[in-house]
């Protein structure tokens, strides 16, 4: 089972994924720093960052589809947080009443909130061409190479390493369960099962970690973070942080000249 | 005379909760043998293993190539002993192929080319050329035990310990994967209960039983006594029974 096959096209070949990992991990924590830093109400910079993203997409030839699919995840949560800038904020409240419910809104928080849900967009759909671009293991070396500690990094690592394994575990469990069922369980039964699942799959985990350490420990591990150090970068390389953030930021000027 | 490159001297281990893993074993290993560990589930096979290379450490000594099993030498040891353990899920823990087989030399401190180029060789002498960029989840269970191989190989380790090193395999996996260990020139200490592998592979077998050392002896003798492995729960190889 491959749950969290985020990196899945990171093995196409393309400019931005010959792209030194380093280079691409700062261009576009850079950038999102940038998108996050956007006025609240200036919506010219974000359709310019999309536009750019766009283009990144096209160039490194992952599938919009897919970026889109991984990108919109991030909406329900950027809705249930927004939603509490127009309900009730600012000088002046529209009433609304719906039966019985009196809701208050106000019109200048719906452009925080749509400012916010595009900025989201954007950030997600960032990591996310990063992530299919340079691929997991890249970003690793590149986390370790930038001074990201190495606990942070290893940590990350084997949880992208591990997920599958555990939750195939589960899943085996849970099938195990299943066929000794006789009749449907009532949902005390459910949760009392369910809990020793997961009581049990924390305790699998917790030994299998023993193992993978001893493993590890066998092959001469003391702490330290070992991966091949990301080659340098190329003229080429310093050229993408340009393209990435130029545009943004030149529309960002513009935009407080204006 | 001949020096052990492993000598075990009277090492004893107990698990926390109190059970005695081992139990006063002392045996020694000469280059170029390969070792048959066998004995029933809970005989302290495993337990024996990890103290080679200091993953476990009890009351008595261990000595690797002259160099006593203890903190100092850790480092120079594990160089010495690689340790194929049973599941490769515990030992590929890395996110690619190649990852996993470079951590040991990378842990050795080596250059990026001379990694490169012992992750390489590795991949070659396993038979995992081409998938090096693969996902460890993305292997069959066959590949993966090569894939486990190969990241000891890259160590060029002197002992090679491999722990139940046929389970769960497939007949076709299982007969490659003994070619790949019979080619291989270092020390083999093999813990099992496939019997017909030990036969195979070792020139000599190490029963063990309750944490104790049972019989230690020419692999040939050791498995046709039937008394002797039937005493200790198991059994006498199939090819030799059916042997004229």
């Amino acid at each position: 089972m491959d749950l969290f096959s985020i990196d899945k096209y990171s093995n196409l070949t393309s400019p931005i994924h010959r792209l030194n990992p380093v280079v691409s991990l700062v261009s576009f924590l850079a950038f999102i720093v940038v998108v996050v830093l956007v006025p609240s109400g200036s919506f010219v910079p974000l359709v310019v960052a999309l536009l750019s993203l766009s283009g990144i997409a096209l160039v490194s030839r992952v599938p919009l589809r897919f970026l889109l699919r991984r990108s919109l995840v991030i909406l329900p949560f950027a809705i249930a947080i927004g939603v509490f800038n127009v309900l009730g904020k600012g000088a002046q409240l529209v009433m609304h009443h719906y039966a019985s419910v009196s809701l208050a809104f106000d019109p200048t928080g719906f452009h925080s909130f749509l400012n916010m849900l595009i900025k989201s967009f954007v950030c997600i759909l960032g990591m996310t061409l990063l992530v299919s671009t340079a691929g997991s293991v890249r970003l690793f070396g590149a986390m370790q190479k930038i001074g990201v500690p190495t606990g942070l990094t290893l940590g990350t690592c084997f949880l992208s390493r591990y997920v599958s394994v555990v939750a195939d575990e589960l899943f085996r469990m849970k099938r195990s369960r299943d066929s000794r069922r006789a009749g449907r369980p009532s949902w005390v039964e459910e949760l009392r099962s369910l809990g020793a699942l997961i009581g049990v799959l924390f305790i699998r985990s917790y030994e299998r970690a023993e193992r993978v350490y001893m493993a590890m420990c066998s092959r001469g591990f003391d702490g330290f973070g070992v991966a091949v150090a990301p080659s340098r970068a190329s003229t080429k390389d310093v050229l993408f942080p340009v393209l990435l953030l130029g545009p943004l930021l030149i529309s960002i000027f513009v935009e407080m000249a204006i | 005379m001949k020096t052990p490159i492993i000598q075990v001297l009277s090492l004893s281990f107990a698990y926390p909760d109190g059970t005695t893993a081992l139990d006063c074993i002392s045996l020694d290993v000469f280059e170029g043998e390969c070792v048959g560990f066998v004995g029933p589930n809970g005989a302290g096979k495993t337990t024996l293993l990890l103290h080679l290379n200091g993953i476990l450490s009890g009351r008595g000594k261990v000595i690797i190539d002259g160099l006593e099993v203890c903190d100092n030498n850790l480092r120079k040891i594990r160089q010495k002993v690689g340790i194929v353990f049973q599941d490769p899920d515990d030992q590929l823990f890395s996110q690619t192929v190649f990852d996993d087989i470079a951590f040991g030399p990378l842990s050795m401190r080596l250059a990026d080319n001379e990694v490169l180029s012992r992750v390489q060789l590795a991949l070659t002498q396993a038979g995992m050329e081409g998938f090096e960029k693969k996902a460890p989840h993305h292997l069959s269970f066959g590949q993966k035990k090569k894939a486990s191989l190969a990241s000891i190989l890259s160590m060029r380790p002197r002992i090679i310990a491999l722990d139940e090193p046929t389970s769960n395999m497939d007949p076709r996996s299982r007969r490659r994967f003994l070619q790949l260990i019979k080619g291989l020139e270092a020390t083999k200490i093999l813990s099992t209960h496939d019997m017909e592998s030990v036969r195979e592979l070792c020139n000599r077998v190490v029963v063990l039983d309750s944490g104790k050392l049972v019989a230690d002896g020419e692999a040939q003798s050791i498995l046709s006594d039937r008394q002797l492995m039937e005493s200790h729960g198991l059994e006498v190889p199939l090819s030799l029974r059916c042997a004229p």
